[in-house]
């Protein structure tokens, strides 16, 4: 017999309200590493989200529509290149390698993204990766109709290899938009987890030809994905100045990174926005532990005065109120884990469907280690309160029931 | 319900005090020049026109012995695109005179044309070899206006009054 | 001639009454009791009987004068070091038991040596025994009949090994059988326990099993004019 002892009896005296109170600091915490990690690993990952280049070269626009659209495969494209800008670029003595990528066709909502095979021969998408193909595939032949298809829209449209499909025009689904032409599957990627795995791949010049596309741009580009010469940050920098600022025909997206780590600085008070929700929810449920517990001194009264009639000091009780009310918390964060477990295994999927990229969520986080001890803490501060009733308690008094 | 009033603002404190840490993890610059400073984007030297009206900035690639002259405007932060299809200088190197005509340079990715363009450029063998010279603009049309006579050295410039270099 | 186990001096307490004045409730010039020995204080309700006893039990600070037990000057402690002392040397038996409802038997009994000198789970289940509830050690007050209930209480009021049991009433809620077995074994535990017992009761049949009976209002200086008042 205990102190513990005594703690562990009253929160089983008290199951529901124990219960329920744990339970609103499990959604608190929850909430709160959710926000956290999602936002910390978001960033990291959607900055960190390159396949392998480092700069975009488009039609005049904003850089950001121009890095979304050829790096993750959202947005419209700004507009359209020339061939020859594609071959100036590609001839730069500082540029390792220039891929030039085409779209505007789609296959029930996923991109046809046509491209020459540097992309997948050339290209490491993250550092010493290659895009891989599953067994039992092939590259597709730039002169025939053939597709390679990313992991994510063959298991959702089951494809296989060897299926054949019609192209539809535009970037959106629209089922009276078919495509005469058909496509054959030859390759299916393994997944590499970034945005590649929720397009098909066929070659440039079949976006380009496709029937009913201008035959006058046959042979624009919608973007060209650029990677520069090792130690050629200075290249960079006066290709930079050159395209965007001493130009005013195309945009030079440089690097891609910085680009998408400006989008996450505009959006940063979305993110403030809700880390005071879980704030404000992490206040509300110490509250109700104090209200729950201070409820209960009434009641607890004689069982207090029992206590020190044994012999129980005062700062015996008020240490007992404490622990129930931090034991309540710590209770809730264990449980918090699973809430936390929960909603980010729903974002990272909604992330992944939505743009092919994915965040690890499993991996250790400084906030779960902060979140529980705070939480832990503001619920010990909330028992002090009840703690101090239950410290004020008069023995004598409370010995003899009152009928 | 005190303490819970003293925790809400704690934390609104300590939130609106910043606790998002990437708010100023700001991307690398990928522009040149910040705000008001004079600084010629190619690191080139920089030639005031007029009242700090228009700058040019010559660059010399020694190597090839190629001078170029981008035109700039007066916080030396945008290209001007000017209709000449060239100018002239006056050199003085080591005792003799030398002329160079710099033509216009017209630029497919920047979509400049001749008659409308920021660069221009001249190739001599003894640029290859000089890396200090006087000389003058003879005469420049930018956006109607004229300047004639522009003195200045290579690579010092002719900025007299050295405004925040 | 060895000291007397508790020994009280010129003890005095008040309280305030509802008006703001102050009513004096004990008033005890003179009062001693030896080691293993068993008296009775007959008072009726109102003779102070629960508040002398919460004073030597050290629950209530006197306004004046001592209480030594066991050659400690309770009145003279700061409150935690009488807490202590009555964890270690005294036992109580209530009225109404006050027993814990969310524990068990053993627990509770475990309670009343949890604050004093140590937990020994061997010597409560010895105790629970001896009272005959050795079938009863995981039941709950409220599986219990009054007269287990008040076993449970007795076990509890011994499993510090107590110098001294204060019994308040410890027959008032229960009927003629049990309260005669009860005082029995109250007795008989504090005999055995080598415990001196100081019990305050109304009960005539309580007090004709006691060789030493005192009457309260005779100890206790402020029951008197209570009474006459």
């Amino acid at each position: 017999m205990n102190l513990w002892r005594i703690v562990f009896k009253s929160l089983r005296q008290h199951a529901l309200s124990t219960c329920v109170t744990a339970f609103s600091i499990a959604l608190a915490g929850g909430l709160l590493m959710s926000v956290w990690v999602v936002k910390e690993q978001s960033q990291a990952t959607f900055t960190g989200v390159n396949e392998g280049f480092d700069a975009v070269l488009g039609a005049r626009g904003s850089k950001l529509q121009l890095v979304l659209n050829a790096i993750f495969n959202l947005e419209a494209s700004p507009g359209n290149l020339a061939w020859s800008d594609y071959q100036d670029i590609k001839n730069n003595p500082s540029v390792e390698l220039a891929v030039p990528i085409a779209v505007g066709d789609n296959y029930h909502g996923f991109r046809l993204v046509g491209t020459s095979p540097e992309l997948f021969d050339k290209t490491e998408y993250a550092p010493g990766k290659k895009f891989e193909l599953q067994p039992g595939g092939a590259w597709f032949d730039p002169a025939r109709r053939d597709a390679v298809v990313g992991d994510f829209v063959a298991r959702k449209m089951n494809l296989k290899v060897g299926d054949t499909f019609h192209p539809f025009h535009g970037l959106i689904f629209n089922e009276n938009n078919q495509h005469s032409e058909t496509y054959v599957v030859v390759g299916i990627l393994k997944p590499s987890n970034t945005p590649a795995d929720r397009v098909i791949w066929i070659p440039l010049e079949g976006i380009q030809k496709m029937s009913g596309h201008d035959p006058r741009a046959a042979t624009d580009v919608s973007a060209v994905l650029v990677k520069l010469k090792a130690g050629s940050a200075i290249a960079g920098f006066q290709m930079d100045m050159m395209y965007n600022r001493q130009g005013n025909r195309l945009t030079f997206a440089w690097p891609i990174g910085s680009v998408m780590a400006e989008l996450f600085d505009k959006i940063g008070w979305f993110n403030r926005v809700l880390s005071l929700v879980s704030y404000l929810v992490a206040i509300v449920a110490t509250a109700s532990i104090l209200a729950g517990i201070y409820s209960s001194m009434n009641e607890r009264r004689r069982e207090i005065a029992i206590l020190r009639a044994l012999g129980a000091r005062r700062f015996n009780i008020f240490t007992a109120i404490l622990l129930e009310a931090a034991t309540i918390s710590a209770i809730g964060m264990a449980a918090a884990f699973v809430v936390y477990g929960v909603i980010v295994t729903v974002v990272a999927g909604v992330m992944r469907a939505q743009t092919g990229v994915v965040i690890d969520t499993l991996q250790f986080n400084a906030v779960m280690l902060w979140a529980p001890a705070a939480l832990i803490a503001l619920g010990a501060l909330a028992g002090i309160v009840p703690a101090l009733k239950a410290y004020r308690t008069d023995v004598a008094e409370n010995l003899t029931p009152h009928s | 319900m005190k303490i819970i009033t003293l925790l809400g603002i704690g934390l609104a404190t300590a939130f609106l005090g910043g606790c998002s840490k990437t708010e100023n993890a700001a991307a690398p610059a990928n522009e040149v020049v910040q705000k008001h400073e004079h600084h010629p984007p190619h690191h080139g030297t920089p030639v005031v026109l007029g009242n700090e009206e228009y700058h040019v900035e010559f660059v010399l690639d020694a190597a090839t012995g190629k001078l170029q002259a981008y035109m700039l405007d007066g916080e030396l932060e945008n290209f001007v695109r000017i209709q000449p299809e060239s100018f002239n200088i006056a050199a003085r190197v080591s005792g003799r005179d030398e002329t160079m005509t710099l033509k216009a340079v017209a630029n497919a990715a920047t979509g400049e044309t001749i008659g409308d363009t920021s660069l221009f450029e001249v190739q001599a063998d003894w640029l290859k070899t000089v890396t200090n010279f006087d000389a003058a603009i003879g005469k420049i049309n930018v956006r109607g206006k004229s300047y004639t006579n522009v003195v200045f050295n290579f690579p010092k410039g002719n900025d007299t009054d050295e405004t925040g270099k | 001639m060895p000291e007397p186990l508790l020994h009280i001096r010129g003890l005095k307490k008040s309280f305030t009454t509802p008006d703001g004045g102050s009513q004096l409730i004990v008033d005890v010039p003179d009062f001693s009791l030896d080691a293993q020995i068993q008296i009775a204080l007959a008072g009726e309700s109102g003779s102070g009987k629960t508040t002398f006893l919460n004073l030597i039990a050290g629950i209530l600070k006197p306004d004046a004068g001592e209480i030594l037990l066991d050659g400690t000057d309770m009145a003279a402690l700061a409150e935690p070091k009488r807490d202590r002392l009555r964890a270690e040397k005294i036992g109580y038996i209530f009225q109404t038991f006050n027993l814990l409802q969310g524990y068990t038997c053993l627990e509770n009994v475990l309670l009343g040596m949890a604050f004093g000198a140590g937990v020994d789970k061997h010597f409560a289940e010895g105790l629970l025994k001896r009272v005959g509830l050795a079938d009863r050690l995981h039941h709950r007050p409220r599986q219990l009949s009054t007269g287990q209930q008040q076993r449970v209480a007795v076990a509890r009021a011994l499993a510090n090994k107590p110098k001294l049991v204060l019994a308040d009433e410890p027959t008032g809620n229960l009927d003629q059988k049990n309260a005669r077995e009860s005082l029995a074994l109250i007795r008989e535990a504090c005999r055995e326990n080598g415990a001196a017992l100081l019990i305050v009761s109304h009960d005539r049949e309580v007090l004709a099993q006691f060789d030493q009976v005192q009457q309260l209002d005779r100890i206790n200086q402020a029951a008197k004019t209570e009474a006459t008042a």
